[in-house]
């Protein structure tokens, strides 16, 4: 038997061991954890982002208190009532309280923006 | 119209991704079993493997066929399922193996229903050991070249051809051992 015709009978032989998946649900689902890891690559990508932003937004805080002079040490050995220290940082409390509600709201809305986009 | 799925993809539209779930899975099904030789085992490595490709798609450099980067994958993972094949095998001398015995197997082979030469087939893969069953799925069955069997494989295109070659005469041994022993059943 010459070299060709052994090659084309060995062709159709092994043609008859091919395989399929039998599992109908197989793409769908495989498409399911696709979405979710594509979900999850999403959510991580942003919390390093606004991660990033928060400690933007800290180093500006600390910034800002250096120019104002304030010295929250100093406030702290002065009293020792929570009340005072408050009253002092009160401003910065909220500034900061405000950026962390920023960040939480736009990793939810840019995660909900990008998934719809993703399933379209 | 591959590459333009794979830049759709990366840029975030997934639904693309089924093209090659649906072109590629049972080829790459067909490979994971060869090595693997559980249905079970393979479609959960197949599954994986998509899941693997889709992480890293941004690494893949599209210098070859996605096709060939796939199965590489879907090589490595399920060898390292696999861990070590401790089956024993046919002991084959290839030697031995002449164009009177591959005409033998065709005479016999052509006779039966197309169901009996599958279980036939599938059978002499499943004693052959796992790189042979791999290169000729791969050679045959997806008619791969031997530069892309290479990429895949990690085997040098001389040493390949020469493997390629020696599986198919062992393959050639074991169908003729088992169509022997099937035909003196039947007397």
């Amino acid at each position: 038997m010459d070299t060709q015709r052994t090659e084309k009978f060995t062709r159709e032989i092994l043609a008859k061991s091919k395989l399929e998946l039998t599992n109908p649900d197989f793409s769908n689902s495989l498409m399911n954890k696709i979405r979710k890891e594509k979900k999850k690559q999403i959510i991580i990508h942003d919390l390093v982002l606004y991660s990033l932003i928060f400690i933007s937004i800290d180093t500006i805080i600390f910034a800002l208190l250096k120019i104002m002079n304030i010295k929250i040490s100093e406030i702290t050995q002065k009293t020792s009532s929570f009340v005072h220290i408050y009253q002092y940082t009160k401003p910065l409390l909220f500034i900061y309280l405000l950026a962390i509600v920023f960040i939480l709201v736009s990793i939810l809305s840019r995660t909900q923006y990008k998934y719809s986009k993703m399933h379209n | 119209m591959e590459r333009l799925y794979l830049q759709k993809i990366i840029a975030g539209d997934i639904s693309k991704f089924s093209y090659f779930i649906e072109k590629y899975k049972d080829m790459a099904f067909s490979i994971a079993y060869r090595i693997i030789n559980d249905r079970e085992d393979a479609e959960e490595l197949v599954q994986d493997s998509f899941l693997k490709a889709f992480k890293s798609l941004h690494k893949f450099r599209q210098d070859s066929k996605f096709s060939t980067w796939f199965y590489r994958i879907i090589v490595n993972n399920s060898l390292s399922k696999l861990n070590r094949d401790k089956r024993e095998f046919y002991d084959v001398d290839i030697d031995a193996v002449s164009n009177k015995v591959i005409e033998d197997v065709e005479s016999v082979y052509k006779g039966l229903t197309i169901s009996d030469q599958q279980k036939f087939i599938n059978i002499a893969l499943h004693e052959l050991n796992v790189e042979d069953r791999l290169l000729l799925t791969l050679f045959y069955l997806n008619e791969s070249s031997i530069e892309e069997i290479s990429e895949i494989t990690d085997i040098t295109q001389e040493n390949l051809k020469m493997k390629i070659h020696r599986a198919r005469k062992k393959m050639y041994i074991i169908l003729e051992r088992k169509l022997k022993t099937e035909i003196q059943n039947l007397l």
